[in-house]
């Protein structure tokens, strides 16, 4: 996106193309503020788009955290209404296998009634008739809501908002300062990461919604916010496996919860500790694996024989408690840190702690901060106005039947992604509908429609928007495809060099789990560039010859 | 059933190896699971093309520097030579055209544009003989409407980084409106199915009518997939030069070959058994008594001696699961790290240690199960441990030139 | 731990690489661009199915359940089993009068054989093929002329004596030979008698139910392929393997019964095989013997038939032929020949059919062999109609070349 800078008065600056980060930037510009949206890199770039895709019920936290599951419960209902076509209503189940303590569910029940979530104790045996895959041995189960939330959709649905009501959005550019003045923060400096052009960009309020980084952000104002990132793994599974969330009823531990989403399931996560300097670094360890496995297979058999398709782990943005003098203790909920009070720094604020279900609320709770230094005097909508895209769909199943009938597979899959707003894809020629990814069933008019619109830049974004390459073949059959597309705007040697970091993306997922066919997918896929296109590894040059000659 | 020799794999190895036998007259059956590699082939045969990070121009001087074990390296110098020089010939004689010989690799064109060492080039594919040489000063490349499998912008960047004078023309044919209908029907070889006379010579016509003065025009490989004579009628229509350039796989000039090399085996009696799987061999002894099939069941396939062509992980030759590498026929021992970590490399475009893990033979290209070794087995092509073929593009090298050493081998015990 | 040993999925879907090979070999794609291919209405579309019954594409019906698709597959999916498994659970259209016309082989074949000479002109008059076109059975097809006595009758009539023989065999005549073509299981009994084998009937046999399986006509299927089932193990209890002469019904019987219809036959499925099989096999043993006729001089073309392709077996039959000292044997490329059971006879497919086999046709003519050899009635009667070629069983073959009296003393019987 082209954004003139020049005489651009902003009311306020949000860092973080989260769904945190967007959310704000939504509620800020609905409620008539001037909104700029700093990306560093791509949205969902960061733990937004590294988690489960959960739609929490709530009833995780019920017995140990009362008020993150009201909230939890409280924003699932609101993200049911206003993102429908980012929702999977698919019900969830907490089971007790043979080794847990039925005697939980007694306490895990009434603390989920008391947090006002819908839960009902179900007789296993039916339980596997609505659910087979789930491990017939067990001898308790629980249906809570939980469901399915894509964070990719929701997140662009977040920034498209945000756009129609007025904000501009910068992806691809890096906070490199904040521009003080007399203790206020007047703005910021950003850099852009793939040019590296430096601009100045000045807003009234700056808002640090940079999740695990915003540590790194507020000590550019000199601010320390103690954080403390948790690395969670996760694998993927090649198709669903599962149609209803599947808990474990029992404290919350590693790899408890496998989530069915889009055309996958999702088992996860394992936890623990990492060095700060180690969050734009991750490694999936074989450790982890098989921790997964190894519990996920018992929540759920059939996953010894399910092909992994990837594993990828997220940083959960843990914040330290501002009440406890040691900095040790972490959190609960979210944190909104007005830094004027906190630290002296007028104009800056942190929005924090949280997670992916309470994003909205996290706006809610920043903007009105924001509002209130303004002196600006307006109500959140963001709880009651859809998304765009989520206008239509849910509201009016009768009409999207009727669609149905006439639609192609492809299309079928694009209205899921885009909701209402897969409308403005164009079939233009009867090229257009042609499938570029066969997995995903992304087609050529899809794929113009969001390098359009949703601010793609290179293969990764497309993913992110449309799912291309997060199929069975993990891009091996349509990368080139997408890539000559991308190449028609970018320039053909960008598209080259993009091919390339999008194929070695893929294959930092597969490593951790390339066996069986997922290794014979991945051999596959190195046949097709290297061995028939000819890409090779960059020390590579085709003039260089061996000394034999 | 009873057969002199049975050969487990139908692509390029296991055709190799059992034309080989089928001339000598001997009854032979190869048993393939399914349609082979070959069928992703670019339209060239490898015999050494690289070696580490660089481009071999003369393989077989380049042969001392590959690792002891390396395929090649059993076979001999003197062995791999005489093998390779009697390949065109036999090519021929089942009715593929090749350019190129063993002394020297020649370059061809990948799909975008790169050159490629090859040593045997399929008809129609252009060729150069240096990496660093112009294949023509002025190209026209030609895309067709809606085909996601070529790449001409591609081509165009890295051509003209060459100082070839490029453009680009985008055709339609009228047959393919129809195949556009579908949303999933552009691939390589549903466009070459299309091409029958009428729509060759509308193609023809119409290249004719964009294509300038001394350009050469480049076409995706979609003609002759039954025949290269369709290719070469074509050519005849064009008046400028005319030359494929290989797709994204399928490959249509793979698929003819693979045909070709099958009906030439069957013409010469050899029975070609497609999707049947070799459950297991039964070894007694140190020998393979037979072999037990999904489809012949309890009539279990004999033979004297028996050449395991059957490919790589991508064929099942090799198996993998997050402890080991295996091999599902006969559990032959196999080449491989037992610590998961050190079967990857990090960058995905780098020499990964798992192409290399194969079955271990010794210099009689026998296999060994538990360290016995198996007499009348031989192993061959891409099932063969310490070969990493992507990387050396030595793919059909290895796969034609140990088919036909394990089958003369078997002939002599 | 043992997890993730191998990854098993529903007819292996999981197994798919996404290589594509199996598009290449899709007989129906080439000529119906409304139709997905294979990979995306197998692998890719079940993936999607799973997610929602929505993604169910109409389109599967056109799949010829050829398996050449499972065939080309170098990763042992079996695609054509996931499509016909998708259309029978989510193709919820009640199949038309027509298609319970053409799957319904028995009941239409005993009421044709009982009035065979009225039956058969009316069959192939001008009144008839209106009608049937009204109803969507194309015009251009011929039905099989119906015999005047089933060969059910016949078999049962001559079981005394066969049962004089010392060793025995069950024969599965299917639909094919009972009403249309006698005289095919005649050949066979002649040659299975010639080398000392006997051939009674199953105590009771329904037809094979391929063609109501691809009419989705599932329960009816069923109950057919019990009654069959329980007749073949009633045979195998008394050591008799199961013979047919028909392609498709083996095949149907031993993989489509546990694939598609859920009925576990592992326990017989060896002993169920085409004839041409157990005589190669008897013969490849030293167990029997076949003497031919010097004078016997042909040259003979071998078409694989789809379901033949997919069992493997072709080696068998052709070999067979290739016993016959005075034949010249003509390979012919295995490609499908288009008409896949009923479904070349529906209107709406004629024309694809008609292409899908053109490059066979081709292939045929340009041979110009005397007979073509053949074990499916389905594609006899494709080729016949489309190439004008003679067709026949390759058991009709045999039993015109052997000599039975010479083969009759090289195994001890005279």
């Amino acid at each position: 996106m082209n954004v003139d800078l020049k005489n651009k008065e902003y009311d306020v600056i949000v860092i973080g193309g989260g769904a945190t980060g967007a959310g704000t930037a939504r509620d800020c510009a609905k409620r008539g503020l001037k909104v700029m949206l700093i990306e560093r890199l791509d949205f969902t770039a960061g733990a937004t788009g590294r988690n489960h895709g959960l739609l929490h019920s709530g009833a995780r936290y019920a017995v140990t955290d009362h008020e993150s599951a009201t909230e939890c419960i409280r924003e699932n209902m609101i993200l049911r209404k206003i993102a429908a076509h980012c929702v999977e209503e698919t019900g969830g189940l907490f089971v007790t296998l043979p080794e847990d303590d039925l005697g939980y569910q007694k306490t895990f029940i009434e603390s989920c009634h008391a947090a006002g979530i819908d839960a009902r104790q179900l007789d296993p045996k039916d339980v596997i008739r609505i659910e087979p895959a789930v491990n017939p041995d067990i001898i308790g189960a629980v249906y809570v809501p939980d469901g399915a939330i894509d964070p990719f959709r929701l997140t662009t649905a977040n920034v498209l908002d945000a756009r129609i009501h007025g904000a501009d959005v910068l992806t691809y550019h890096e906070v490199v300062e904040l521009i003080q003045d007399n203790g206020r923060v007047i703005g910021v400096k950003v850099r852009n990461s793939i040019t590296g052009e430096e601009k100045e960009i000045r807003a009234r309020i700056t808002v640090n919604a940079g999740g695990i980084w915003s540590h790194g952000i507020a000590q550019q104002a000199g601010i320390t916010i103690n954080m403390f990132p948790a690395k969670g793994a996760l694998l993927i599974f090649g198709h669903r496996v599962n149609n209803m969330v599947i808990n474990r009823c029992r404290k919350p531990a590693d790899a408890d919860i496998l989530v069915p989403g889009d055309t996958i399931s999702l088992i996860g996560t394992t936890s623990s500790r990492i060095p700060y300097d180690e969050v734009d670094n991750m490694e999936v360890t074989q450790e982890e694996v098989d921790i997964l496995l190894n519990q996920g297979c018992q929540l759920v058999p059939s996953l010894s024989w399910t092909r992994i398709l990837r594993a990828y782990a997220g940083v959960r943005p843990l914040i330290a408690d501002d009440s406890d003098p040691t900095g040790r203790k972490i959190s609960r909920g979210i944190v909104c840190l007005d830094h004027a009070t906190r630290d002296g720094v007028e104009g800056f604020v942190t929005i924090s702690g949280g997670k992916l279900m309470t994003y909205r609320l996290m706006a809610e709770t920043a903007t009105d901060m924001v509002c209130k230094k303004l002196g600006v005097d307006a109500a959140c909508t963001t709880a009651v106005d859809p998304l765009p895209g989520s206008e239509l769909t849910k509201e009016n199943p009768s009409d999207s039947k009727r669609h149905i009938i006439d639609m192609g597979t492809g299309q079928i899959a694009a209205r899921e992604r885009h909701g209402s707003l897969s409308s403005l894809i164009k079939y233009d020629s009867d090229a257009d509908d042609a499938l570029v990814c066969e997995c995903e069933q992304v087609s050529v008019g899809e794929i113009k429609y969001a390098i359009d619109t949703l601010h793609v830049n290179n293969l990764v974004n497309l993913r992110r928007r449309t799912r291309l390459g997060m199929g069975t073949c993990q891009g091996g059959i349509c990368a080139s495809r997408a890539a000559a597309i991308l190449g028609l705007k970018f320039g053909n040697e960008r598209a080259i060099t993009d091919l390339k970091s999008f194929l070695q993306e893929r294959w930092k997922g597969v490593r951790p789990v390339a066996w069986g066919r997922s290794l014979a997918e991945a051999y596959f896929t190195s046949c097709i560039y290297e061995g028939v296109c000819g890409m090779e590894t960059e020390n590579s040059d085709e003039t260089k010859i061996t000394s034999a000659q | 059933m009873k057969f002199d020799y049975i050969i487990i794999g139908g692509g390029l190895c296991g055709l190799s190896a059992g034309i080989r036998l089928a001339e000598q007259g001997k009854k032979t059956a190869i048993v393939s699971s399914g349609q082979s590699a070959l069928h992703f082939c670019a339209g060239s045969f490898g015999l050494l093309g690289k070696n580490g990070d660089k481009t071999v121009l003369n393989p077989l001087e380049e042969l001392d520097r590959l690792p002891e074990k390396h395929p090649y390296r059993l076979m001999g110098k003197d062995r791999v030579k005489r093998l390779a020089t009697e390949v065109p010939a036999m090519l021929q004689k089942a009715g593929i055209t090749v350019t190129g010989s063993a002394e020297a690799n020649h370059f061809t064109l990948t799909p975008f544009g790169k050159p490629r060492p090859s040593w045997l080039t399929l008809n129609g594919l252009p060729t150069f003989s240096k990496p660093d040489e112009k294949p023509f000063e002025k190209a026209l490349i030609v895309s067709i409407k809606g085909f996601l499998e070529s790449y001409p912008a591609f081509m165009v960047e890295n051509l003209e980084k060459k100082g070839v004078c490029c453009r680009v023309e985008t055709i339609d044919l009228e047959r393919l409106t129809h195949l556009r209908e579908s949303n999933f029907d552009m691939r390589a070889a549903s466009i070459a199915k299309q091409m029958d006379r009428a729509t060759i010579e509308e193609f023809a016509s119409k290249i004719n009518s964009c294509a300038g003065k001394d350009e050469s025009v480049l076409i995706p490989a979609v003609i002759g997939i039954n025949d290269e004579r369709e290719l070469d009628r074509m050519r005849e229509m064009v008046n400028n030069p005319l030359y494929c350039v290989p797709t994204i796989p399928v490959s249509v000039p793979g698929l003819r070959a693979q045909h070709i090399l099958q009906h030439y085996f069957e013409k010469l009696g050899g029975t070609y058994i497609l999707g049947d799987r070799v459950e297991k061999g039964i070894i007694e002894d140190g020998i393979v008594k037979a072999l037990v099939t999904t489809n012949f069941g309890e009539d279990h396939l004999h033979a004297d001696a028996f050449i395991l062509a059957s490919g790589n992980i991508f064929g099942e030759g090799i198996k993998s699961n997050p402890h080991d590498f295996y091999e599902p026929v006969f559990g032959l021992d196999v080449n491989y790290s037992s610590n998961r970590d050190e079967w990857y490399a990090f960058n995905f475009f780098d020499a990964q240690p798992y192409m290399e893990y194969g079955v271990e033979i010794d210099n009689d290209f026998h296999p060994s199960l538990k360290g016995i070794k198996i007499k009348n087995l031989f192993v061959a092509g891409s099932t063969l441990a310490h070969c990493n073929s992507l990387k050396e593009d030595s793919g059909a090298g290895t796969a034609i030139l140990t088919g036909l050493h394990t089958a003369d081998l078997a002939m002599n015990i | 731990m043992n997890y993730q040993e191998q990854n098993i999925s529903a007819n292996n879907f999981e197994e798919c690489i996404k290589c594509t090979i199996c598009t290449a070999y899709c007989p129906v794609m080439t000529v119906n661009p409304d139709y997905p291919g294979p990979k995306m209405a197998g692998p890719d579309g079940e993936r999607y199915r799973l997610k929602s019954p929505d993604f169910y594409d109409k389109a599967l019906k056109y799949c010829l359940n050829c398996k050449r698709c499972e065939v080309s597959c170098p990763s042992n999916v079996k695609i054509g089993d996931i499509i016909q498994s998708a259309r029978i659970k989510y193709d919820t259209k009640p199949p038309k009068l027509r298609d319970h016309m053409l799957a319904e082989t028995d009941v239409m074949g005993n009421l044709a054989t009982a009035f065979a000479p009225i039956v058969n002109p009316v069959l192939s008059s001008g009144i008839a093929k209106a009608g049937l076109d009204i109803i969507g059975v194309d015009k251009h097809r011929t039905f099989p002329k119906y015999a005047s006595h089933k060969f059910s009758t016949y078999l049962k009539k001559i079981q005394p004596e066969q049962e004089k023989f010392q060793k025995h065999i069950a024969y599965f005549h299917g639909c094919y030979v009972n009403y249309n073509n006698p005289s095919l299981g005649k050949d066979l009994v002649k040659i299975l008698n010639a080398v000392g084998y006997g051939v009674l009937p199953l105590s009771k046999q329904k037809c094979c139910g391929v063609a109501k399986i691809a009419n989705r006509l599932i329960s009816r299927a069923k109950h057919d392929a019990e009654i069959n089932l329980k007749s073949i193990r009633e045979a195998v209890d008394q050591d008799m393997p199961v013979l047919s002469t028909s392609s498709t019904c083996t095949f149907t019987i031993r993989d489509e019964y546990p694939h598609l219809l859920g009925l576990e036959n592992s326990d017989v499925r060896s002993n169920i095989m085409l004839a041409t099989v157990f005589l190669s096999r008897k013969i490849n043993e030293g167990e029997i013997k076949l003497v031919f006729r010097n004078d016997y001089k042909k040259r003979i073309s071998y078409h694989t038939p789809c379901h033949m392709q997919k069992l493997g077996w072709a080696a068998y039959s052709t070999g067979l032929l290739k016993m016959i000292p005075g034949i010249e044997f003509v390979p012919l490329p295995s490609q499908c020949c288009g008409i896949a059971g009923t479904y070349g006879f529906k209107k709406e497919n004629y024309e694809y059919s008609q292409k899908i086999g053109a490059e066979l046709f081709e292939a045929i003519e340009n041979e110009h062999p005397d007979v073509v050899a053949t074990d499916c009635e389905t594609c006899k009667w494709q080729i016949e109609m489309s190439t004008g070629a003679k067709v026949e069983n390759p058991i009709t073959l045999i039993a015109e070349a052997l000599d039975v009296e010479a083969t009759m003393r090289a195994n001890g019987l005279l």
